[in-house]
């Protein structure tokens, strides 16, 4: 019993203390890349190369004046920053990393974690929605309202092309799609959802080439313009700590997650399995920045007509033909 | 202690709902809903459901609510513009009452549910295979009733002149 207990309050320190230091990481790793693409030499002043400039960010974040606008509705107004960054964290507790003695090394091992992920996941709109909306000012509510219709077109195709996936491991909790890729991961398997999911994962990011909800040159900063100080950074800890969450998705779901290519995940050292499954994640993480500096962003009905006249169809159509195969392969279909 | 989150959900549901029918603005009204639905999915994870916990915060919360608040902001409604209501529409919402409340009686039997000494829950295989065999005429007929919605909404969202475009007319 007591054992379980530290091993709880171990995981979750060490959870908790690993996806701060993601999201954080990230948000220097994402200044440096950005310098490199675009030859400059970003933030290089604070500790050895830069290192330290996060420490620096929180520093000036707090010290801010908490600075509450006239004639807005002061309590959404302070909520909806908390709104956001909360229900991003919560979803970072069903990210599996591994197994260590045949037990999933994850926070909770929810036996609906995939669906546990995407309710959860689906709440963080509302901290941008309600954000716009509390602020009384004309470009945060344009924000807010284009995130709303966003979020309502993406969500759809990004929920099918999990359901195909769900449906060729047989489970929705987290670790048993992960075991189940042993040797012939998901994207092999299901390649056209993979794509949808990489698509709809920067929509639901609110990452360029998707990032309508705050777009500097038409609407000034979006649903975060009248938005200072410490509350602005939370709603950047959220929006990274989603990223960090939807690359682990994506390398948990679509790429094997712990499994190391050649080896066999009970073989796999628990060691060598988190640092694939880290490694995996990365490489999504820095894929974000890495479309930022390389796609131009859509026009607002563009976005429109990719979400609903090709992702829709095409996340249906992947799984209609999914289902069509599993029927014919009996139910030993699948991974068999 | 199942018993008495139980009733703290069921009120906060109650207290939510209640908000929602109350408040003279549309945004707070809507973020009353999505207080309600959470406090709903927590009696479904109580019940041994949290299938229906997840899929309830998921459509409900997620998508649908965001949807009405996309149509809340878009026509703009302002704090001094409050929800008017009238004596007749209150004669329609008690009368829905008493059918719903009539509906879910006859439908649960004349028994009342209970947190403990429930069934356990059954697999999400089992609910799926219900839903397509024994239950496959009242789940397609549901979609029809959508369908209805919609082309009823849509005659009443066209203009009495006939154009398909309301804001030209």
């Amino acid at each position: 019993m007591e054992i379980t207990w530290i091993r709880a309050a171990l995981t979750l320190l060490v959870g908790f203390g690993l996806m701060m230091s993601l999201a954080a990481g990230m948000s220097l790793v994402e200044r440096k890349l950005s310098a490199f693409i675009q030859e400059r030499h970003g933030p290089n002043r604070v500790g050895p190369f830069g290192l330290l400039q996060p420490m620096a960010d929180l520093i000036k974040f707090v010290f801010k004046e908490e600075y509450v606008p006239n004639s807005v509705n002061p309590l959404i107004y302070k909520l909806a920053p908390a709104i956001a960054a909360v229900p991003a964290m919560m979803t970072f507790a069903a990210i599996p990393f591994g197994f260590l003695d045949g037990q999933p090394l994850v926070i909770a091992n929810i036996n609906i974690g995939v669906l546990y992920v995407l309710a959860v996941g689906s709440l963080g709109i509302y901290g941008i929605i309600l954000g716009g909306w509390s602020s009384n000012n004309k470009y945060s509510l344009l924000g807010g309202l284009r995130a709303s219709a966003q979020m309502v077109s993406y969500e759809i195709s990004l929920v099918l092309s999990l359901v195909a996936v769900i449906a060729v491991s047989g489970s929705l909790n987290m670790s048993e799609v992960v075991a189940a890729q042993d040797h012939h991961w998901n994207v092999f398997l299901q390649p056209v959802a993979c794509l949808i999911f990489l698509v709809t994962m920067f929509a639901e990011t609110n990452r360029h080439p998707f990032d309508f909800a705050e777009c500097e040159p038409e609407l000034v900063g979006g649903f975060h313009t009248e938005y200072a100080g410490m509350r602005f950074a939370l709603f950047f800890l959220g929006e990274y700590i989603a990223m960090v969450v939807m690359s682990g998705l994506m390398a948990a779901l679509f790429f094997g997650g712990c499994d190391v290519p050649f080896l066999d995940i009970a073989d796999t050292p628990w060691w060598l399995g988190a640092l694939a499954m880290l490694g995996k994640t990365a490489f999504f993480l820095l894929l974000f920045v890495w479309v930022r500096w390389t796609l131009p962003r859509f026009r607002y009905d563009q976005l429109m007509w990719l979400g609903w006249r090709v992702l829709l169809p095409l996340s249906l159509a992947n799984l209609a033909i999914t289902g069509l195969v599993l029927a014919l392969l009996g139910p030993e279909g699948g991974h068999a | 202690m199942a018993t008495a989150l139980f009733y703290l959900f069921g009120a906060g549901a109650l207290f939510s709902a209640a908000n929602v029918v109350f408040r003279r603005q549309a945004v707070p009204a809507a973020i009353w809903l999505v207080t309600c639905f959470f406090f709903l999915a927590g009696e479904f994870l109580l019940l041994g459901f949290p299938f229906l916990a997840a899929i309830q915060i998921m459509v409900y919360v997620g998508a649908i609510m965001v949807l009405f608040l996309f149509v809340i902001m878009l026509l703009d409604l302002q704090a001094h513009q409050p929800i008017q209501s009238q004596f007749r529409h209150s004669i329609g919402g008690a009368l829905a009452l008493v059918l719903v409340a009539l509906a879910f009686v006859a439908a649960s039997g004349g028994q009342a549910l209970e947190a403990e000494n429930q069934p356990a829950a059954p697999e999400i295989s089992a609910l799926v295979e219900a839903l397509f065999t024994r239950y496959l005429l009242p789940f397609e007929v549901t979609s029809v009733v959508l369908v209805a919605a919609i082309v009823g909404a849509l005659t009443l969202g066209r203009s009495p002149g006939g154009s398909d475009h309301p804001a030209k007319s």
